[in-house]
């Protein structure tokens, strides 16, 4: 694939992941969920589904092909968001929830990186690649 | 509809990044921490446009009439172009390979950089007029 039409495809992905985001944190929202643990909720799930395809992708037996890691690394960059986790932060702070804000921190901060270790850890069990 | 196509656009600007680090032979984990950054910023300076304000000058919340700009504008283009999954995973991938100088910039870029970009981007737009 070129440059030109794997940043196509990325951005279909990824516009796909966005739509899909919005509408799971609408829905959790309807729930009852926080707008912020919403954004929380789906940033860590998309972490660790991105351990699972790039753990299973990579190894000496990878489990999926380079146009299927593209797309779905794609599209869990766009289901994935820094920028409103990044405001839902400032926000909580200068409201004055100051504790949900440092919550919020370090949920996204140390779960992400946790639950993207997780990911790659079951992939890495299920294939036997290295992460 | 609106979020797809800002989520594409961003999606696209974040690929050109990643690309434009790749031919200056700049690390990819290094574009995802710019636009993280760049996208906080931006991400607050368009809440200090649209967001409606409490009594203390907090956001609180985005009125209706404005709901559509922040799906394209927020939620999409700002949504596709920052990045929480692939942080996760450039961290983990550092660590795991003992780049200690990638894993220190993505966890200081990321954790404090970012939430002062923002926060910057949110004052600096709140004192000019809307």
């Amino acid at each position: 694939m070129s440059p030109l039409a794997q940043l196509a495809f990325v951005s279909l992905c990824g516009g796909i992941g966005c739509a899909l985001r919005v509408i799971a944190r609408d829905a959790l929202v309807r729930r009852g969920t926080h707008p912020w643990w919403s954004t929380c909720i789906v940033n860590l799930s998309g972490a660790m589904l991105m351990g699972l395809v790039a753990g299973s992708a990579s190894g000496t037996s990878p489990a999926l092909g380079p146009a299927v890691t593209t797309a779905l690394a794609g599209l869990l960059a766009g289901w994935t968001t820094y920028s409103a986790f990044s405001m839902d932060v400032v926000q909580l702070w200068l409201r004055g929830a100051r504790g949900n804000a440092c919550v919020l921190w370090a949920a996204t901060l140390l779960g992400a990186p946790a639950a993207a270790l997780a990911g790659g850890a079951i992939a890495r069990a299920a294939i036997g690649g290295a992460p | 509809m609106a979020s797809f196509a800002g989520g594409m656009a961003g999606s696209l600007a974040r690929g050109a990044a990643e690309l434009g680090f790749a031919a200056l032979g700049l690390p990819g984990w290094g574009s995802r921490v710019a636009v993280n950054v760049v996208g906080a910023f931006l991400i607050g300076c368009l809440f200090a446009r649209i967001a409606a304000r409490d009594d203390a000058g907090a956001p609180a919340g985005i009125p209706h009439t404005d709901r559509l700009r922040e799906h394209l504008l927020g939620a999409g283009f700002l949504g596709g172009f920052t990045t929480v999954s692939g942080m996760a995973w450039d961290l983990v991938h550092g660590l795991s390979a003992g780049d200690l100088v990638a894993a220190c910039t993505i966890v200081g870029a990321n954790a404090v950089v970012g939430i002062a970009a923002c926060a910057t981007g949110f004052a600096a737009a709140t004192r000019r007029p809307r």
